[in-house]
């Protein structure tokens, strides 16, 4: 990547509202995904008081504008009241976090219809998530049942808005799994980047290729070829290597590749573009790990093009 | 709709489960004793045994002490059970003695005791008594809370337990555990462990019992950080007899590698069996541990679940699982992948890190992890050579096994 | 100013506790007034509601808001502790007082050790006893009985003696300290309304409370305050901060009017000044006498060089060349250490030295202040006494003369009794600037005219005009028949 590209001023930047009544668990979740925080760590945080914006760089060009909002009743009202234009204007994405535990749902509901509302005079064409958070506490055989209940309710409040409902905990991957949807959705480029995954698979005799953002190590595409009976398997991939960099980190390094073999498969995680990390899985017993290293590098070069052209339509 | 389902799907098998699920985690045997139900023949069996305790049952005893809620079953359940440390918040107090039984790696084959708080009260009348069990261990473990509101009774008690089992065992060795360190500052806590240590030489030195001084160590501990494992492995490799013959293996092999590290790891409970003598550097034995679980966890997401896999290969690895199952028969192996990676020798991994580091990790049989940390450059111009060394110390490693088990035998 | 009639702790409407509720958020949970006062109304609260339990960047701070005639005063303050519910609790005690915004910097610099006192005892009552964190009725009912005896006290008496308990009791009182308006002191400006240019602001307290004290008024006055060294007028720091004279002025008046800084003549060798009654008053003062002892002794470190010594001539006269007005070259006198004169805090800058003072060296000061008189310029005096002045600061020296009224200035104010002269006046002047300065001056005759009135004393036509005094002087004293010269000894 040439170096003014690099320090060249993202081109998209995204506005991205996360919301919910105080104690949801809205800064705990962004500082486990965006500032590498372990679970027991966010235990230590304090409440958020009135709004705390980060910028987050996401894929090189991609730029977010996260806006964690604290939850407590006066700051929502005054949101929703004196300072709605500066909050729900140009909003791309609204993230609302229900706790799932919480025992005063009308008045969830009340805030959450509200925000929705006001949402759709500023920012009609915003995607709305919803989360439903700390559903670790819900014993499991209960969780289905309430989930679909909460969503159906969640579902009837927002009719002009499709809203897609995700049940998260920070104890395990579903966090991740939620994350890497919604920030999916914002980008452009995402179905070339698919088609072209699915060819370097094909390609280099692959049976399963993962796209994974650098920093966060959430999931941007894969390709399989070979159907897996785990389908959280990116997820937990995603929290087992960021509990790793987490562990580095303490030792003044940084991880840098992973390669595992036994007879059963080959596994390689690699930094691949200069945002990216790939993660190469085959299950043949005779494929050697210095030609995949050498097909990795070999694609580089295209997949950097996918990613950087969209963002910047001027350069081909 | 489909996708909120599977999304709460991922809820239901929550990592830490999943984690549990798949290794041979749990441990197998678990003997409960209960008050005067332990049987006399078992007592008078104990007596016996008081001389050479390893010989006879091939374990080493450990027995684990300390107040009420001080975190004896939190450490066992984080190193053994594979509990996550936030969750051994709900585990229930232990009202009685439970023995539990961990049959990891040969160097690893321990009974733990843990001991409920009311046998260390010098009027406790139950039955076996704290004696009784002490005199079969070769390690005492008290675990010293360091947020007791109570400091002065339990540093009383401390000295009591430990003149008490000097009495009934002169040659135990005594570990005090100064646990759940992980709120303070590295100056508090060394100014913690110099005020225990002090008061209680104090106090041996004040009756006479001036050589039992040596013999207490202290470690600092927490289950929320890498420090318990750390001073678990030390307490194991100090009991291990056959520690200083590993660690000159290692020593040979690191010395003939050009390889700065070497560490032998029970895979299971990820506690460092022995390393080689050369110094240790920093967080390295948690990076190296944390290099196994990833591994672990990988390998436990691909080996198995994809379709071509299990057309082809499945019925041969089920048949190479179940043939060294039964010669490690105590093994309760409940899931195949786990097992599957500790049996599987053809397994290894790499890990490069930034500053130029490498990880390589291999399993060399018996539940046993290698894991060395070299400098890329050096591993890269000779990773035959590391190969064929790796080999020839499996061998050696495979015959001192044998041999001792047939000497247990 | 209009607050010297009326004293701080009247203008009190309210103490208020803010607490951080974590479902509710930021809430004014105790809010007390005095009986006699009128409640605050709830949308002053409301207006304000992220200053009373602001961002975690202001904890620890005090955090003062002007609004609606309201100045409100308080410190966040944040508890951290693994027992409350989000791992810490958050409170904001403070006051709420009647004001127009002129007043609030002096309202808040009053308020703030009550402040301080008061948080400082609630936040170790709630390490100790989880008094305010605790919200039970007994708990609430104390902290309120407290707070409303202590707001009607400091309302009536502007004092107050808050107990808890044994170890929480602390004397809380309201600063109420208005310009004192020191008369007798000749030369020394404390009224802001007759600040001149040639003024030397010297801080009368510590610098550090001075700039500390700016920095809470504005960033125009916290820039003047580093430049208060007791070297600078008020003309050379208006053009070192870039500042225009008018805003230096109302900054300097700020500084004046809270107390902080006194104004006296500035100091130059050529300057004349005389003793006044009170000299003789302290003349037996023998305490009066060590304290000057103290503080005029020679700095060594001072650049002006030693007086009387070989290098004399060099260095002290050559200050005769001196710019008066700033913008052009710092003088050699700007460089010289602060000649900080410590009135309140007695002896905190200069050591007071072990050897024992004699009473006749105790007399010398009397007798050198008493030489002074406004025939000779200090210069003269210096030239006459200088073995005597060997020891002496004579920059110090004069500042504590004036500083304690025992002398004062005499000023030289000319005026020009032929107007047909001035255009060669004010050519000569600009020749003489540019032949000792290398610098050039443009002087408009008219100008000249309206200052040479008599109603302008030399240093002030100094300012003015961008003349070095020493040239303006001889220049002036070139024409004698033309420019008569008055001499007043005190401020006009």
């Amino acid at each position: 990547m040439e170096p003014d590209r690099i320090l060249s001023k993202p081109r998209s930047r995204r506005k991205v509202l996360l919301m919910g009544r105080s104690g949801a668990g809205k800064t705990s979740m962004r500082s486990i995904i965006f500032a590498n925080y372990i679970p027991r760590e966010t235990r230590r945080l304090g409440a958020t008081i009135d709004i705390e914006h980060s910028q987050i760089r996401f894929l090189g060009d991609l730029m977010l504008s996260l806006w964690d909002c604290g939850g407590q009743d006066v700051f929502l009202d005054s949101y929703l009241d004196a300072q709605r234009d500066n909050i729900f204007s140009e909003v791309q994405v609204l993230i609302y976090v229900f706790d799932i535990m919480s025992t005063d749902v009308e008045r969830d509901g009340y805030y959450f219809n509200r925000v929705i509302r006001c949402l759709c005079d500023a920012s009609a064409d915003a995607k709305v998530y919803c989360l439903f958070h700390k559903v670790d506490l819900v014993p499991e055989h209960q969780r289905q049942t309430v989930f679909e209940e909460r969503q159906r309710r969640v579902k009837e409040t927002v009719k002009p808005f499709s809203v897609k409902c995700f049940a998260t905990s920070i104890w395990d991957e579903t966090l991740y799994k939620a994350w890497s949807f919604m920030i999916c959705g914002l980008i452009p480029q995402l179905s070339k980047l698919d088609g072209a995954l699915s060819r370097f698979c094909e390609i280099s005799e692959g049976d399963e290729v993962v796209l994974f953002e650098r920093a966060t190590f959430l999931v941007i595409s894969h390709a399989t070829l070979h159907s897996h009976s785990d389908v959280h398997r990116f997820e937990k991939i995603s929290n087992i290597v960021k509990r790793f960099k987490l562990s580095c980190n303490k030792n003044q390094s940084h991880f840098h590749s992973l390669e595992l073999r036994n007879s059963q498969f080959l596994a390689i995680i690699e930094n691949f573009t200069s945002y990216t990390c790939v993660l190469y899985v085959s299950y043949r017993s005779d494929i050697q790990s210095t030609a995949v290293k050498l097909n990795i590098q070999c694609a580089k070069s295209l997949f950097e093009k996918i990613l950087g052209n969209d963002m910047e339509p001027s350069r081909v | 709709m489909e996708q909120d389902g599977h999304s709460l799907k991922a809820t239901v098998s929550s990592y830490t489960k999943y984690a549990k699920d798949l290794g041979p985690y749990c441990v197998t045997e678990v003997e409960k004793v209960k008050g005067n139900l332990i049987s006399e023949s078992s007592l008078s069996a104990l007596s016996q045994s008081n001389r050479t305790p390893r010989l006879s049952t091939g374990k080493c005893n450990i027995a684990l002490t300390g107040l009420a809620r001080s975190g004896k079953t939190s450490i066992h359940s984080v190193i053994f059970h594979k509990i996550s440390p936030h969750e051994t918040l709900f585990l229930e107090s232990t009202g009685r003695i439970v023995k539990h039984v961990v049959s990891h790696s040969p160097f690893c084959q321990l009974e733990l005791w843990d001991l409920p708080p009311e046998l260390l009260q010098s009027d406790s009348e139950s039955s076996p008594s704290l004696e009784d069990i002490v005199s079969i261990c070769s390690a005492l473990l008290f675990v010293l809370d360091t947020t007791t509101e109570t400091p002065d009774e339990t540093l009383q008690l401390l000295h009591q337990t430990i003149v008490r089992c000097y009495n009934a065992n002169p040659n135990i060795h005594m570990e005090v555990f100064i646990h759940k360190t992980d709120v303070l500052s590295d100056e508090q806590k060394l100014s913690f462990q110099r005020e225990i240590q002090e008061h209680v030489d104090g106090e041996l030195r004040d009756i006479g019992l001036d050589r039992v001084v040596s013999q207490v160590s202290y470690r600092l501990t927490s289950i929320f950080d890498h420090s318990i494992y750390e001073a678990f492995s030390q307490v194991l490799q100090k009991l291990h007899p056959q520690t200083s013959l590993l660690e000159r293996l290692l020593d040979t092999f690191v010395g003939y590698s050009g390889i700065e590290n070497a560490f032998l790891f029970d895979a299971v409970s990820k506690l460092v069996v022995a390393t080689d003598s050369s110094p240790v550097h920093g967080n390295d034995f948690e990076l190296c541990s944390d290099m196994i679980e990833v591994a672990i966890d990988i390998s436990g997401i691909y080996s198995f679940g994809n379709s071509r896999n299990h057309t082809e290969d499945s019925v041969e690895s089920n048949r190479i699982v179940e043939e060294s199952s039964s010669s490690l028969d105590h093994w309760n192996i409940s899931s195949l992948s786990c097992g599957y990676f500790f049996q599987d020798s053809s397994c290894w991994c790499t890990i490069r890190l930034g500053n130029g580091m490498v990880l390589h990790m291999k399993c060399v049989g018996y539940y046993l992890c290698l894991v060395l940390m070299a400098r890329g450059e050096i591993l890269d111009s000779n990773w035959g050579l590391v190969g064929y060394n790796v080999r020839v110390f499996s061998e050696c490693l495979a015959k001192i096994i044998t041999k001792s088990m047939r000497c247990r035998d | 100013m209009s607050q010297s009639s009326s004293l701080t702790y009247r203008k009190i409407s309210s103490v208020f506790l803010a607490e951080f509720d974590n479902v509710a958020g930021p809430r004014n949970s105790i809010c007390i007034q005095p009986y006699s006062v009128e409640p605050v109304s709830i949308e002053v609260f409301e207006k304000v509601y992220e200053f009373l339990i602001p961002k975690r960047s202001l904890y620890g701070q005090i955090v003062s808001v002007q609004v609606d005639n309201f100045t409100l005063i308080g410190k966040p303050t944040q508890v951290e502790g693994s027992q409350y519910e989000r791992n810490a609790y958050l409170f904001n005690i403070g006051f709420v007082l009647e004001s127009s915004p002129e007043e609030h910097p002096f309202l808040v610099r009053d308020m703030v050790p009550v402040v301080l006192k008061l948080s400082a005892e609630l936040l170790s009552l709630e390490k100790e006893r989880g008094l305010l964190s605790r919200q039970d009725w007994q708990s609430r009912t104390t902290l309120r009985t407290k707070l409303s005896k202590m707001v009607n006290q400091l309302f009536e008496k502007g004092s107050h003696f808050l107990v808890f308990d044994a170890s929480h009791a602390s004397y809380l009182k309201v600063l109420s300290c208005n310009p004192k308006y020191t008369q007798g002191l000749s030369g020394l400006v404390n009224s802001s309304r007759r600040l001149r240019l040639d003024h030397v602001p010297v801080a009368i307290v510590a610098p550090m409370l001075v700039r500390k004290f700016a920095s809470q008024i504005d960033p125009n006055v916290s820039q003047i305050s580093l430049h208060i060294n007791g070297v600078y007028c008020i003309d050379q720091i208006a053009s070192l901060t870039n500042l225009d004279r008018e805003r230096v002025f109302r900054s300097i008046r700020l500084l004046l009017d809270a107390d902080m800084i006194r104004c006296i003549d500035i100091f130059r060798f050529q300057n004349r000044y005389e003793p006044t009654s009170k000299l003789y008053v302290v003349k037996e003062d023998v305490s009066f006498w060590e304290q000057c002892h103290r503080l005029v002794r020679y700095n060594s470190q001072s650049l002006f060089g030693k007086v009387g010594s070989t290098n004399r001539e060099g260095s002290l006269f050559s200050s005769g060349t001196r710019r008066q007005s700033g913008g052009h070259t710092i003088d050699s006198f700007s460089q010289s250490k602060s000649s900080f004169v410590s009135l309140k805090t007695g002896s905190c800058n200069f050591s007071n030295g072990n050897s024992s003072i004699t009473h006749h060296v105790l007399e010398c000061y009397y007798y050198l202040y008493d030489s002074l008189n406004r025939k000779e310029q200090v210069e003269q005096l210096v030239e006459f006494h200088w073995e005597i002045l060997q020891t002496i600061d004579i920059r110090k020296w004069i500042a504590f003369g004036m500083l304690t009224g025992i002398i004062r200035r005499v000023y030289e104010y000319p005026i020009c009794m032929k107007h047909s002269c001035l255009s060669d006046i004010a050519s000569l002047l600009e020749r003489e600037v540019e032949a000792q300065s290398s610098s050039s001056v443009r002087i408009d005759a008219t100008l000249l005219q309206e200052l040479l009135n008599g109603r302008h004393c030399t240093d002030e036509l100094g300012c003015l005009l961008k003349v070095p005094l020493n040239i303006l002087e001889t220049t002036l004293s070139s024409y004698p028949n033309e420019i008569q010269v008055w001499w007043i000894g005190d401020s006009p």
